[in-house]
């Protein structure tokens, strides 16, 4: 999971701190994570997520 | 009576070749023992047991050598006595203890095989009408087929002794004889029949993995010691049934059954898709030597492939048509499938396959001598052949099952839980037979709960911010020294307005929480006045190292873009980006500190520094740690080390590492001092040690590398520190060594605040040499051993580490793809949203909740398609007298090893080939190294770790003399290499050839060894044979052993002791566990038998 290169889809996902993060397609997203509806493999998911994610601070401290 | 003297079997030569080696050894024996009720005739049984030595012929053999091989002798007749030992005198209180101490000395007492017996025959009373039979053969007689054999003929004759009837027809044809046997053998492997098998062998294993990766509590031994242990479990009724009827319906036998779930057991646990498994078989494949005794069981090595996506009932017909096409082999000795395909030896370990499975069917009603009641006595083993073996008892009354295992690699825990995991796995396996093979169970419940606990206990509730701990401390003491170096001390008063001057600085410029100034001081105190004042002001701390080169430092600075750098004057022109204050600005600054209004304060979610750590991309990356991690960090530290007022402490880590993060909170917090060595001291192991003892330092950090050389030192009987934390790197066991100081061994990654598990370190008086474990995790750390499929893995397997909890960085900084593909939604969290940080670093829980490291995931060495643990290298290299330190890399673009060496005594050079040898001795051909490269010293980065860049830049070569150009000159060479040629029928060797590579076998070496005792009038152990396979090394130990002054006087010839007592000359210190390594040195047992059976109560037969 998660290794550089491998051929598996992600999902961009996103958690109630704005915190993005990638999801194995198809599984089963863990509780307080959403998609946001962006789908590919690894690269292009963390590619958007650089494009979108640029506070890092948890949304609760903004 | 020339006529008498047959060779021996390819079987029997191989334990003809470890009773050689061993002949004090008991793993070889098959003992077998029997209580019997009721009126026994003593005399009867002695003439019944001369009865069966009379029928078979092998009872009466010997193995004598001739002109340097071993025979087969034959007796024409031979006597076993019946020795009757009384113990009705013996009070009934210690009665079974006797007992069992008689039936040890009876099955285990080792046997003589050149002068015989090869079988003994002992009757203990224990009373007028109980008795416990004990017969004890040499396996090189015997097959657990004969048990049977021996136990009906036996039951037969006494009948026939009772009712004075001549001996009973029995099944065994006098005509027949082990020698025929012999003969038919030695036709099959000159014929083309061997060919054929051999092909099919290589075929079958092409794919095999070359050794069965099972984690195991102990690292394998460089020499087995072979003394084992079993756990028993039960099958329950129903799933006996139940497995029953599913062989039935794939018409596949039980045997089938059970063995496929044991390749599912071990390819799930060795997380490889193929693993090979020894069966025994029984090796008669004609009808006359049914009732025959002698050794003829067989091993077969099959190839079980084992993928995820596969259904049981699958996996069941590729194990029937696996075992049925090697079945059609199995008259081509193991040994030959051996000699074939695995040329590479590696002494420690089982050749081909390390487990074995074996299947009895366990017949109904035994047959007892007339008039007498029968039951096994069970017989300890202490003993076992293979790493591990199952063995599963099959009876109308109950199914059984043994988990027999070595004790050198398993713990019995550990083969509880491999029966257990076994079962869970057998039964889910009968209960969903079309279900994928990877979703069958290997977790039981408990296990489970143990592994998805996450963390062992709760973060420290409400634990402050540690700027305001450190400002409590001023107040309270305001005297008391909180930082000292060389030149100046702090008191905490000072230290505190010093800081707040800087603070008042900072804010002024604009500090305030959430955001982030750096720091480009040395280690010393105004770091800490610095570090204090950016936090105080409620920033968060960037510490750089002003030793870094100016562009790293200069590409962190641009792209960590901090509101400014505190520096000082002398370095302040290493920061060329951004604004500069320096600490002189700031002390000289006679500005008052603005007033009114509250400056704010860092929240626990605020961030408390970022530290620039290496990337694997080789740019650094920033992790940001937050005020509630550090405090909780801090907290834990003042629980478990209890440090206060009057402690001192030490600040030895660079700046720019989280070590120093760790080195000045809890101290400072915590009201101790905080002591500076200066740059000099740092550098010398021996300066440092002397410097905290001076210093009176009662708790300190000190990184891996330095803190293994430290341990050597010698430090006075008083005045070492209370406690010792380490970590950094993987710590390496410090031997049975009593230290002066609690050790405390710590992991953790940046991300995860410093300090992810801790765990103090035990001694290691057994010399296990296991390194030390990683701890357990502090409270407020979950951690978590994933594997790919992001699946907890049972406790003892390898895994990915994943760590959550309050420690978990907030990400990096700048870097929100880096921080999304590390930090990772956690699938087991109690709190939504929450996420993992993927270590990369490879682990394995044990079953007391601590962590063992293994290594990194991405470091793994892969040397032509082997995996290869560098570190089970290092070790081997490290036990070299002439090495001190070893790092094995692979390099180059077709990787090979090349192994750096740092030496003991650098004045004296290891000869090249003798280092070789010596890991050729204890390492297959594939981990040997290529290349050894010399180092000074290993060198270190700037926190401590071993810098595996800079080691090819400072190593020369370790040239060895050329093998090629070298002509025999040495003594011994010649006369050496005369013998080999003889033995070998081929000259066609040089001097640094490997017996083993050149059509040499384990067999020859004892023509070797006759052929040597001729020409050079001394004998040479077979033993030493075997350790120095090149005709240098042997050469060169004959030469040593000769000039060797622990040489026993009187005694010319070289024993395994002798050359043990010569190569303990060349230690340093004395060190008691290399030798007995060294007495114990010896090649693996590999044996076509069976007989690896616990307790076994009854002779049955395999399955086949």
């Amino acid at each position: 999971m998660f290794e550089d290169g491998d051929d598996r889809q992600y999902l961009v996902v996103r958690n109630h701190e704005e915190q993005y993060s990638v999801w194995p397609e198809g599984r089963e997203l863990p509780a307080g994570w959403e998609g946001v509806g962006v789908s590919g493999d690894k690269a292009a998911c963390l590619a958007h997520i650089k494009e979108v994610w640029t506070d890092l601070r948890p949304l609760s401290l903004r | 009576m020339q006529q008498d003297f047959s060779p021996l079997s390819s079987a029997q030569q191989r334990l003809w070749f470890f009773w050689q080696l061993r002949p004090d050894g008991s793993e070889y024996n098959v003992p077998k023992a029997t209580r019997l009720r009721g009126d026994l005739d003593a005399p009867a049984l002695e003439r019944s047991i001369a009865r069966l030595v009379e029928r078979h012929a092998q009872l009466r053999a010997t193995f004598p050598t001739v002109d340097g091989t071993p025979v087969l002798r034959t007796a024409p007749h031979a006597t076993v006595p019946l020795t009757l030992v009384d113990l009705t005198d013996v009070p009934a209180t210690a009665r079974e203890r006797a007992l069992t101490d008689e039936v040890d000395r009876a099955a285990l007492a080792p046997f003589d095989l050149v002068n015989g017996p090869v079988f003994r025959a002992r009757l203990i009373r224990l009373a007028t009408e109980e008795h416990v039979l004990v017969l004890a053969f040499h396996h090189i007689v015997v097959d657990g087929w004969s048990l049977g054999i021996v136990e009906r003929d036996l039951a037969a004759d006494y009948a026939a002794e009772l009712a004075g009837a001549p001996a009973p027809q029995t099944g065994a044809p006098a005509a027949y004889d082990y020698r025929d046997y012999v003969a038919d053998e030695r036709r099959m492997l000159a014929g083309p029949r061997r060919v054929e098998a051999l092909a099919y062998w290589r075929d079958r294993l092409a794919s095999a993995p070359p050794q069965l990766q099972l984690p195991t509590d102990w690292p394998h031994p460089q020499q087995p010691s072979h003394r084992g242990d079993t756990s028993s479990f039960l099958v329950s009724p129903q799933l006996g049934q139940q497995a029953q009827t599913l062989a039935t319906r794939n018409r596949v036998t039980r045997f089938v059954v059970l063995l496929s779930a044991y390749a599912v057991l071990l390819s799930r646990l060795s997380a490889s898709p193929e693993v090979v498994i020894g069966v025994p078989v029984s090796g008669r494949t004609t009808l006359e030597v049914e009732g025959v005794v002698g050794l003829f069981v067989n091993m077969l090595p099959l190839s079980v492939r084992v993928r995820p996506g596969m259904t049981f009932v699958e996996l069941l017909h590729q194990v029937r048509d696996t075992f049925l096409a090697g079945h059609e082999y199995q008259d081509l000795p193991f040994q030959q499938v051996v000699e074939e395909l695995q040329p590479e030896r590696l002494t420690s370990r089982h050749p081909v396959f390390q487990s074995v499975f074996t299947y009895e069917d366990v017949a109904a009603g035994s047959s007892a001598p007339a008039g007498l009641q029968a039951s096994p006595v069970p017989i300890r083993i202490e003993t076992a052949k293979f790493e591990l073996t199952l063995h599963m008892a099959w009876s109308a009354e109950r199914v059984e099952g043994w988990v027999g295992f070595q004790t050198d690699l398993f713990d019995p825990r550990t083969a509880d839980l491999l029966g257990e995991r076994y079962l869970r796995l057998l039964s889910a396996a009968l209960a969903a037979p079309d279900g994928r093979l990877g979703q069958l169970p290997l977790l039981g419940a408990r296990e489970e709960r143990t592994v998805l606990a996450g963390s062992v206990s709760p973060p420290a509730p409400g634990a402050e911010s540690v700027h305001l701990l450190v400002a409590r401390q001023a107040a309270e003491r305001p005297s008391a020294v909180a930082v000292r170096s060389a030149q100046q001390e702090l008191s905490y008063a000072e230290l505190d307005r010093q800081a707040e001057l800087v603070a008042a600085r900072l804010r002024a410029a604009g500090a305030r929480p959430g955001s982030l100034v750096a720091t480009c001081l040395p280690r010393g105190v105004d770091l800490v006045v610095a570090e204090l004042g950016i936090l105080k002001s409620g920033a968060g701390y960037l510490p750089l190292d002003p030793a870094n080169p100016p562009s790293r430092l200069c590409a962190i600075l641009t792209e960590a873009a901090p509101l400014l750098t505190l520096t000082d004057r002398r370095h302040a022109d290493r920061v060329d980006s951004g604004a500069v204050l320096t600490l002189e600005e700031v002390r000289t600054d006679r500005r008052p500190a603005a007033q009114g209004e509250r400056a704010p304060q860092a929240g626990p979610a605020d961030l408390a520094y970022v530290i620039y750590t290496s990337g694997s991309t080789g740019l650094p990356k920033g992790v940001m740690v937050e005020h509630r991690s550090l405090a909780n960090l801090v907290a834990w530290h003042h629980r478990e080390f209890g440090i206060g007022p009057g402690d001192r402490t030490t600040l030895i880590a660079a700046p720019g590492f989280d070590a120093s993060v760790w080195e000045i909170w809890p101290a400072l917090s915590a009201g101790a001092t905080l002591e500076v060595p200066d740059a000099e001291t740092v550098l010398s192991p021996k300066d440092l040690t002397a410097w905290l003892v001076e210093r009176e330092v009662t708790s300190c950090f000190v990184p891996t590398p330095l803190i293994e050389r430290m341990a050597e030192a010698s430090w006075p009987a008083t005045g070492a520190p209370r406690t010792v934390l380490t970590g950094g790197d993987r710590l390496h066991g410090l031997g049975a060594r009593e230290l002066p100081f609690r050790l405390v061994n710590n992991y953790g990654p940046t991300e995860s605040t410093v300090v992810a598990t801790s765990g103090t370190v035990q001694a290691d008086p057994a010399g296990r040499g296991a390194p030390p474990d990683l701890g357990r995790p502090l409270p407020g750390v979950e951690v978590y051993v994933l594997d790919r499929e992001l699946s907890p893995v049972p406790i003892g397997m390898p895994g990915e580490l994943h760590l959550g909890g309050i420690a978990l960085a907030r990400g990096y900084l700048g870097r929100p793809e880096l921080t999304a593909d590390r930090f990772v939604p956690h699938p087991f969290a109690a709190t939504p949203g929450a996420r993992l940080y993927r270590t990369g670093d490879l682990v394995r829980l044990r079953a007391d909740g601590s962590l063992d490291f293994l290594g990194r995931n991405d470091h793994q060495l892969k040397i032509r398609g082997f995996r290869i643990e560098a570190g089970e290298i290092e070790n081997v290299l490290r036990a070299h007298p002439g090495v001190q330190e070893a790092i094995v890399a692979a390099t180059g673009t077709d990787p090979s090893l090349t192994a750096y060496l740092v030496l003991t005594d650098p004045a004296t050079v290891p000869d090249r080939e003798e280092l070789h040898a010596h890991v050729g001795r204890r390492l297959p051909g594939y981990m040997r190294p290529h290349e050894y490269r010399l180092l000074s010293e290993l060198p270190l980065t700037a926190n401590g770790k071993v810098d595996r860049a800079a080691l090819a830049e400072h190593a020369v070569p370790l040239v060895g003399r050329p093998a090629g150009e070298r002509g025999v000159e040495a003594p011994w060479e010649r006369e050496i290499a005369t013998v080999w040629a003889k033995a070998l029928g081929h000259d066609r060797f040089g001097l640094q050839d490997n017996f083993f590579d050149i059509g040499g076998h384990s067999l020859l070496l004892a023509t070797v060894r006759d052929l040597l005792a001729q020409e050079l009038e001394r004998e040479v152990a077979i033993l030493t044979l075997f350790e120095h396979p090149t005709v240098a090394a042997l050469a060169q130990f004959l030469g040593t052993a000769e000039a060797a002054p622990a040489a026993v006087p009187g005694a010319p010839a070289i024993t395994p002791a002798a050359a043990d007592a010569a190569a303990g000359t060349r230690l340093r210190r004395g060190n008691a566990r290399l030798r007995a390594m060294r007495a114990q040195n010896r090649p693996a047992s590999g044996t076509p038998d069976a007989a690896d059976r616990p307790a076994d109560p009854s002779g049955g037969r395999t399955d086949s």
